[in-house]
């Protein structure tokens, strides 16, 4: 995965403290909180490398393993779950 | 309505009985696109209750279309207190007694819908009270009952949300209800795919969590049968002297 990601258009984003949903046109998707914000952040175009540094400034450096491989699986994620797509693509 | 074997006026005979609840004397007329039924069987009964049953979803599906967008549609079904108007929506898919439960619950509390339940921006309930359709021993066709033929008790005349519960009846389930509490995220989360056109509504997801958050929390029930709800309907939207 490379290149810049960007929010696919939804419907409607409800946001709660516990996390947030999103309304498609043809689905809905529930985001844990780590999930909204990377949503949130790809409402403009990213690079894995600028939502990982996003993402340990809000959230801290993940247990395991490097921050950078952390934000490319969860961007993979939300690729696949039609939240995100890649910046080209839309 | 065109019933091709035997003409119309059974089919309108038996709809005029099953929808007294939804009939009014109108002042005005408005002409929709006929529905045809064709006899496959030669079994009139048979015809007619398929007939029957293909006009309920037919005119559910453009209250759908006509509503969509104005209210928020849930796959649900609800009655409301006599006196008062509160009411209790309760949200769940096809096959988990929604029809049972407002049968058994209607004998005390205003039959507002078995099936689809429309709430304004005020917490508004717009009944729908349609036929029930009742499941057959052994399958086929439902058959489409009357709420006056049941029995049911009539809708308040502004009924309003007083709470929502999400029903499950899984096959394993047995003895009392389980009823537990959910947060606004997950209510949100399970009346989500028991909406109709929800996109269609201004601020959707806002208007659900507003819902999900009327009266409390809305509550998800796993129940086995519809007689073990009767005492929670008290609880929740008051008992009937």
């Amino acid at each position: 995965m490379s290149g810049e990601y960007q929010q696919c258009e939804s419907v409607d984003h409800l946001v709660l403290a516990g996390g947030s949903i999103l309304l498609f046109d043809d689905h809905f998707t529930r985001l844990s909180p780590l999930g909204a914000y990377i949503f949130m952040r790809a409402e403009e175009p990213q690079t894995i490398d600028s939502l990982a540094a996003a993402l340990t400034a809000v959230f801290g450096a993940p247990t395991h393993g490097s921050t950078v491989e952390a934000t490319r699986v969860a961007v993979a994620s939300l690729v696949e779950q039609g939240v995100l797509q890649k910046a080209d693509d839309g | 309505m065109r019933f091709s074997e035997l003409g119309s006026q059974p089919l309108v005979d038996a709809a005029t009985r099953a929808w007294s609840r939804c009939l009014g004397n109108l002042t005005a007329s408005r002409t929709a696109l006929p529905l045809d039924f064709r006899s496959q069987s030669g079994d009139t009964n048979l015809e007619l209750m398929l007939a029957m049953q293909a006009l309920t979803q037919e005119v559910t599906q453009r209250l759908i279309a006509t509503q969509m967008g104005r209210l928020l549609l849930l796959h649900a079904g609800a009655v409301s207190h006599p006196v008062t108007g509160q009411s209790l929506v309760f949200v769940a898919p096809g096959g988990t007694g929604k029809t049972t439960l407002g049968c058994v619950l209607g004998r005390t509390y205003g039959y507002l819908t078995d099936e689809t339940v429309g709430i304004d921006d005020d917490g508004r309930i717009w009944p729908y009270p349609k036929p029930l359709s009742l499941r057959m021993p052994g399958g086929g066709p439902k058959r489409e009952a009357s709420p006056d033929d049941l029995g049911l008790a009539g809708a308040h005349r502004a009924p309003t949300v007083k709470k929502v519960i999400v029903l499950s009846r899984p096959p394993s389930h047995s003895g009392p209800p389980v009823i537990q509490e959910l947060d606004t995220l997950d209510a949100v989360q399970q009346m989500l795919p028991e909406t109709s056109s929800l996109g269609k509504l201004p601020r959707p997801l806002a208007t659900l969590a507003a819902l999900a958050e009327q009266g409390g929390p809305v509550l998800h029930c796993s129940y086995a049968e519809a007689d073990d709800l009767v005492a929670l309907a008290g609880e929740l939207i008051g008992t009937v002297p």
